[in-house]
């Protein structure tokens, strides 16, 4: 940290306005960040004829839940009105059990990559490492051909066995940096305890392990929710994630453009991720840069 | 309780080797402390022990048993390690007793096991905290109480004490003496500080570069060490050496030392036989500072023999007991130690004896001890 | 007995020795049929007859050619070159800049991080639907200023095929530059305090400060970041699906929609695949040099 409060020369009223300034900017920015989000609130909380007549950035005059109700239960994705409710328990009932078994895969993988290795770990390793990287675009042919032949074309276990796929690299990594920190010794003590591969992994190692755990939840669980890509190849119709239902409602052509639904689906959709930001962001940041700085 | 033999033990990671024959045999009850500077594979060999590492070659045996292929949980060993190794996520008592636990002891007897370690060990307040809730020395005495409670044949400690600061470092070293005296438990204790290993040991194993240097009491090596790297790594500060020259004087052998322009010719008063092929060739004279003093005379009670020659003081380090007087004999720094009173000051003359019944004397080419 | 127990012992160790292995196999398979059989898988198919069904017949470089000769396969290469640069440079001018205005002691400090970082958090799909309403020319950003009183403003891009990949660019800084902000940041307190007290005792002002010590000794960051934008440009599908679905015509395309396009709604598999295998090689020209350079530092680091 180096901040004009230590480090600069002048003195008096030329750094009080220095202050002031910099606030100045930083509120500025914010104001920038959080518009949209605004703007979404508000818009979702107004009726039709008012988004018409008022200004982006009034304020609803009546606050109406309608909108959201609509959303909710009875907005048309394709030609099924039946809200966005379903969709939402699709991607719980996809992003969940994914998570889990990714997490879990992760961790064991990470390790055994650290603590019990064998020649040619770190060759594996990388190996794994580099399915982070690729564009996805490059496994979605084959991947379309090899659920067709699975018998898991358009289905959710599909799509969770997807995410199992590509996100193991990830956890992976995570479980792999934070296994490297703990000391070799500990293993070496529980051996001599007389421990064994999986009691020293169930006894000792994951239960030191819950803030890499947190982070990998909360990584996976963003990726699932969030990801479109998978979703809208794999997974059409009644089975489709949140995210393509929200797109599909807000690029259908047919009828009155209703933007106070858009936007209470968009918030819908955002409001599980949000909520995990805002009560875990610590854990959020660390995973977004333990993605990016490889160790 | 057990002895330990290890009988021609290699380690080699591919074409390193990194142990080369070692030979080492302790008796049932015995301190043995394996000290060398890092790398020299003293840490290498106690995980072979330990049977965290496989040995490429050569037979290690617990009494009468050939452990190179069992388990370290059947090896009945315990360990005690550097950063202590307590599983942080669980209480003192929980990781005193895991091993039990593992093997499968009932609860009651493990409570009681845990209860007379703790006693013996004074963590008796402790039982309940967790590791992070612990100071340093604390950590070290729950490591060594998870140790204990096994009661095995033989404690493995890989430098258990370098993780704390210098003053708790010479209490636990004390303890763990007091507790080697009171259990009669066979030990073997890696280290790399020479003090360490002269105070705690029945008997040392120096190594360096793989190579076991000598195997001895600790007297012996710090009286008659194998080599010069032996003679200079036991003790502190470290011996002194000198290039020197063995002269026949007048019958008798005398070390003689050239320095600008003189020589400083040292009488060997009882040289033994091996000396004498050495006569007329280079040797390197050793001799510890605190055998190289202020001026006495003759010999005393202790059957010392000095012989004095001046020398102009360079540096002095007093230490409070001591004081350290740094002079130069051509042109190599020589360390003296000298009563405090008897404290030269920088640039003075002086005349200093040296004990030649103290003395080592190395082959320069081979830096043997002849 | 003693030798029974031995083999015994040696046979669970022989077992624990290699569930490492087989603890880790399942994974490493998944990895190499998942990620490395299907490259391969698509590399054939690109060099295939394959259009609406795979097929195997051997086409040679036909496939390549296909997609060089499409317009469309031009502006979307361009589109993307144009949004990886502005997108990259804005995220990390604005990521920079708001890290170190929030070195400086601020009040709020935590408050105010979780505000330029909470769209990281959102979906593609979402923010794309909302910068589409902001946007909108009817009802947007456009009225707004009108109702302002500025009635000659006029902001159309996201139906003008000309501007619309930038309405991407504005939306996707608006979603990435606080994580950038975020590694900078670390970036920034992870910088040795003594050169900077030494350097202020020297009598160095804070801007000499900061573009001549800071800044240089956090330039692994720089690179960091510039790797993780790029990938993320060359990877963006979501956003410019639901922000102006690669149109007006297929003025906003990117190759990732592109791609998408010809697999799965054009029937044209061999030119999909082709142009994934021309998106990894992108990806993999900026990324294994980068992971190389990483992970041989990080060996040399001890």
């Amino acid at each position: 940290m180096a901040d004009i409060q230590t480090y600069s020369h002048d003195a008096g009223w030329k750094h009080t306005v220095l202050r002031g300034l910099l606030y100045l900017v930083l509120i500025l920015f914010a104001a920038y960040y959080l518009f949209p989000l605004i703007v979404m609130i508000s818009t979702s909380l107004k009726s039709l004829d008012e988004i018409r007549e008022g200004s982006l950035i009034s304020l609803p005059r009546v606050v109406t839940f309608d909108a959201w109700n609509y959303a909710w239960n009875e907005a048309c994705v394709g030609v099924e009105c039946t809200g966005i409710k379903i969709y939402f328990w699709n991607s719980v009932k996809m992003a969940v059990p994914a998570v889990l078994i990714s997490t879990f895969l992760g961790a064991i993988n990470g390790y055994a990559l650290t603590k019990w290795r064998f020649k040619g770990a770190n060759i594996v390793f990388a190996l794994l490492l580099f399915g982070c990287f690729i564009p996805f675009q490059v496994v979605l042919l084959p991947m379309s051909q090899v659920l067709g032949k699975l018998g898991l074309a358009s289905s959710t276990a599909g799509l969770v066995m997807v995410h199992v796929v590509y996100g193991l690299c990830f956890t992976t990594l995570f479980f792999r940096n934070y296994y490297v920190s703990i000391p070799d010794e500990l293993v070496k003590a529980a051996t001599i305890d007389g421990a064994g591969f999986f009691t020293i992994f169930w006894r000792i190692i994951l239960p030191i392990s819950t803030p890499i755990i947190v982070v990998s939840v909360i990584w996976q669980f963003t990726q699932i929710w969030n990801d479109f890509l998978f979703g809208a190849s794999f997974a059409s119709g009644a089975n489709a994630p949140m995210t393509v239902a929200l797109n599909n409602i807000v690029n259908t052509t047919t009828g009155v453009k209703q933007y106070n639904v858009d936007m209470a689906a968009a918030l819908l959709t955002g409001l599980p991720t949000l909520l995990v930001y805002v009560l875990a962001g610590k854990y959020f940041v660390r995973g977004l840069t333990a993605g990016s700085v490889k160790g | 309780m057990a002895s330990l033999t290890l009988d021609k033990v290699r380690k080699a990671f591919g074409p390193v080797e990194v142990l080369k024959e070692i030979n080492l045999a302790i008796d049932d009850g015995e301190f043995l402390v394996l000290v060398g500077p890092s790398g020299c594979g003293k840490s290498t060999l106690l995980n072979l022990i330990a049977g965290l590492e496989s040995s490429t070659d050569g037979e290690i045996r617990i009494g009468d048993r050939v452990i190179n292929d069992v388990h370290p949980k059947d090896r009945n060993i315990a360990m005690v390690f550097q950063s202590y190794a307590l599983y942080p996520n669980m209480t003192v008592r929980k990781n005193i007793t895991f091993g039990l636990e593992i093997r499968g002891v009932s609860n009651q007897e493990r409570d009681k096991a845990v209860a007379d370690v703790a006693k013996l060990l004074q963590i008796e307040p402790l039982l309940d905290r967790k590791p992070s809730q612990l100071s340093g020395g604390q950590r070290q005495r729950v490591a060594m109480g998870r140790a204990l409670v096994r009661d095995p044949d033989i404690f493995l400690f890989d430098e258990p004490l370098s993780n704390l600061d210098a003053k708790l470092r010479v209490d636990m070293r004390t303890e763990i003496k007091k507790l080697h005296q009171r259990l009669g438990s066979t030990i073997v204790y890696v280290t790399h500080d020479q003090i360490e290993a002269m105070t705690l040991a029945s008997r040392i194993a120096v190594m360096k570069d793989g190579i076991l240097q000598q195997f001895d009491t600790p007297q012996n090596i710090y009286e008659r060490p194998n080599n010069m790297f032996v003679a200079g790594f036991i003790g502190s500060p470290s011996m002194n050496f000198i290039d020197a020259t063995l002269v026949d004087d007048g019958g008798n052998l005398a070390v003689s030392i050239a320095r600008e322009g003189t020589t400083i010719v040292l009488p060997l008063f009882e040289a033994p036989e091996s000396y004498k092929a050495y006569a007329g060739k280079k040797v390197v004279f050793g001799i510890r500072p605190e055998a190289l003093t202020h001026k006495r005379t003759g010999s005393d009670e202790q059957g010392s023999q000095y012989v004095n020659f001046d020398s102009k003081v360079e540096v002095i380090e007093p230490t409070g007991a001591d004081t350290m007087t740094v002079i130069d004999i051509a042109g190599k720094e020589i360390v003296a130690r000298v009563r405090p009173d008897r404290a030269p000051t920088p640039g003075e003359s002086m005349t200093f004896s040296a004990d030649m019944s103290q003395i080592s004397l190395f082959d320069p080419e081979t830096e043997l001890r002849i | 007995m003693g030798a029974s127990q031995s083999t015994e012992s040696n046979l669970t160790a022989g077992i624990q020795r290699h569930l490492s292995k087989i603890v880790v196999a399942p994974s490493f398979a998944a990895s190499l049929f998942f990620v490395y059989g299907f490259i391969l898988w698509t590399g054939y198919m690109a060099f295939s007859k394959s259009r609406m069904l795979p097929v195997w017949d051997w086409a040679g470089l036909r496939q390549y050619e296909r997609l060089w000769q499409m317009e469309r396969w031009h502006v979307a290469i361009e589109n993307l070159l144009i949004f990886g640069g502005l997108f990259i440079v804005t995220c990390l001018v604005i990521g920079c800049l708001l890290a170190v205005l929030l070195d400086q002691r601020i009040r709020a400090e935590g408050a105010l991080r979780t505000i330029f970082l909470y769209p990281m958090a959102l979906s593609f799909i979402v923010t794309g639907t909302v910068w589409k309403w902001l946007l909108n020319p009817g009802l947007g950003l456009e009225s707004m200023m009108h109702d302002l009183g500025w009635t000659s403003f006029e902001f159309d891009w996201l139906v003008n095929s000309d501007m619309a990949i930038y309405t991407v660019v504005i939306a996707a800084v608006w979603q990435a530059s606080g994580f950038v902000m975020a590694m900078f940041l670390a970036a920034l307190r992870g910088v040795d305090q003594d050169i900077i007290r030494a350097a202020y005792m020297d009598g160095a002002s804070l801007p000499r400060i900061y573009f001549g010590i800071i800044i240089p000794s956090i330039r692994p960051v720089f690179l960091s970041a510039i790797v993780v934008l790029a990938h993320l440009a060359v990877k963006s599908f979501d956003l410019v699906i639901a922000l102006t679905g690669g149109g007006p015509g297929y003025s906003s395309d990117l190759p990732a929609t592109f791609m998408y396009t010809m697999a799965f709604q054009r029937n044209q598999l061999g030119v999909g695949a082709a142009s994934a295998m021309m998106m990894l090689a992108t990806v993999m020209a900026i990324i294994v040099p980068y992971l190389y350079s990483e992970l041989r530092g990080g060996k040399k680091n001890g």
